[in-house]
């Protein structure tokens, strides 16, 4: 398939591993960061880390919008979902992300009326298909799904919809990036950067990881080749002593961004204060929060949202994972009392999680690397 | 809404959070230009917001994410999966 078979081809993976090897210095330990939840699923599902020099560590990022959903917003949707002549709608994985008082899917199985959408879109056509009934939204991601929502309720708005609402945890991801570098456990050296949501945001609001912190940032695809490129730009970047925002993924995002798309999440959305990620704390100005215009649409208005912050489960460390500290097989419960068909914690639910990417494709590649060390010593 | 439920081949990326992109053609587009109906690559149809892009017109390519199209890309780039 065109613009595919070029981006998984295993000989230009070669050729390009080769140069990778060449630019790397051997005595030195190199982290690089994958910002998206979608590059962590491209490097277990193709293998990319293989094709790196073993002194050149990717480190996944809390860029999976499922993953960084804390405990407490996942049972504020709960709440919701019991209240009566309510429908939540969410996204699929939101179902079994594990609140403090279980999942969606418990409270349907107990009578709520949760249902699965494939974009905003579709639950206001179910507000509008019942209009006796309270259609709530439960809206989670970053710059790439915020405008759908906005554009959903500037729709809702202009068609005079009085019975859908909107519960949001939409998140941005550059507070999360500048949190990280902050943070005094984690040394990086260069970023893989969010290809699209560049496509929203463009490549400006990762230039302070160049400017302020002296790190390579270089805008990447999704095809196992692109993450590979994006690699040995960065590591080219080190090895001549640069630190820029490159863009690798020409073939798709722009360098501006989408004003059309900032207009909009402008009309509809502002900035939280502060807002909870899961592993990081709370991060200032992280998250958006319905405008004042649209305030009738806002569920937590509308709601009475216990709003507790709950603690994760002592045995589950998505904390570290998420931060990168800890390798998704180091956590104690990773693949034993944690697995996709039973996750405890958020980065084992959606496929872009880092425990459930490594569970379905990256174990058995370690088994035998560690087989190839136990041979050789 | 269905139809989408079968859009993942092998069942091995996430579709259900709505973070993955695809690049969807435009089959009809509504009379004020809002909204499309727009076919995957396996030809399944979907509605989707058209408003944040310029320019565009019936067999237009374009990157999907949530339901909403957020960049046109050349035609020759429809067959790109991209996540």
């Amino acid at each position: 398939m065109k613009f595919v078979d070029e981006f998984r081809n295993a000989e230009l993976g070669a050729a390009l591993s080769e140069r990778i090897a060449s630019v790397v210095d051997p005595a030195r330990h190199y982290k690089i960061m994958e910002v998206c939840g979608g590059h962590t699923h491209t490097i277990y599902r193709y293998g990319v880390a293989d094709l790196l020099p073993p002194n050149v560590e990717l480190v996944h990022g809390p860029g999976c919008p499922v993953c960084v959903i804390p405990m407490g917003r996942v049972d504020d949707a709960i709440a919701i979902a019991k209240q009566p002549n309510v429908v939540l709608t969410c996204f699929g994985d939101m179902m079994r992300v594990p609140g403090g008082t279980g999942t969606l899917t418990d409270a349907k199985a107990a009578g709520a009326d949760v249902r699965m959408v494939y974009s905003p879109l579709d639950a206001l056509r179910i507000a509008q298909a019942s209009p006796d009934r309270e259609v709530v939204f439960f809206a989670v991601g970053f710059e790439t799904t915020a405008p759908s929502t906005a554009l959903t309720l500037l729709r809702a708005k202009a068609e005079g919809v009085r019975n859908f609402f909107v519960f949001s945890n939409h998140v941005t991801i550059v507070p999360p990036i500048r949190a990280l570098l902050e943070s005094p456990d984690l040394r990086l050296d260069g970023f893989i950067g969010p290809g699209h949501v560049c496509t929203v945001v463009g490549a400006r609001p990762f230039r302070f990881i160049a400017a302020d912190y002296g790190k390579p940032v270089v805008i990447s695809g999704f095809e196992p080749l692109d993450v590979l490129q994006s690699a040995y730009m960065i590591l080219c970047q080190l090895a001549d002593g640069r630190c820029e925002v490159e863009n690798q993924y020409t073939r798709v995002v722009p360098t501006e961004g989408n004003l059309a798309a900032f207009r909009v999440l402008a009309q509809v959305f502002d900035l939280r204060p502060h807002f909870e990620w899961r592993g990081l704390g709370f991060i200032s100005q992280s998250a958006l929060k319905l405008s004042a215009d649209f305030a009738d649409f806002d569920a937590e208005l509308r709601y009475a949202v216990p709003g507790v912050r709950v603690a994760d489960p002592k045995a589950c460390q998505c904390g570290e994972v998420l931060k990168g500290v800890i390798k998704p097989w180091e956590c104690k419960v990773f693949g034993t009392a944690c697995t996709p068909e039973h996750p405890i914690g958020t980065c084992m639910v959606s496929s872009e999680g880092a425990c459930a990417a490594y569970y379905n494709f990256g174990r058995l590649t370690r088994r035998r690397s560690e087989h190839r060390v136990e041979l050789a010593s | 809404m269905q139809e989408n439920a079968h859009r993942d081949d092998d069942m091995t990326f996430c579709i259900t959070c709505s973070d993955a992109a695809e690049s969807m053609r435009v089959a009809s587009i509504q009379a004020d230009g809002s909204i499309g109906t727009c076919l995957d690559l396996l030809g399944h149809r979907s509605d989707v917001f058209l408003g944040l892009i310029s320019d565009v017109e019936v067999g237009a390519e374009v990157l999907v994410h949530a339901g909403v199209a957020l960049l046109k890309l050349p035609s020759e780039k429809h067959e790109a999966t991209s996540r």
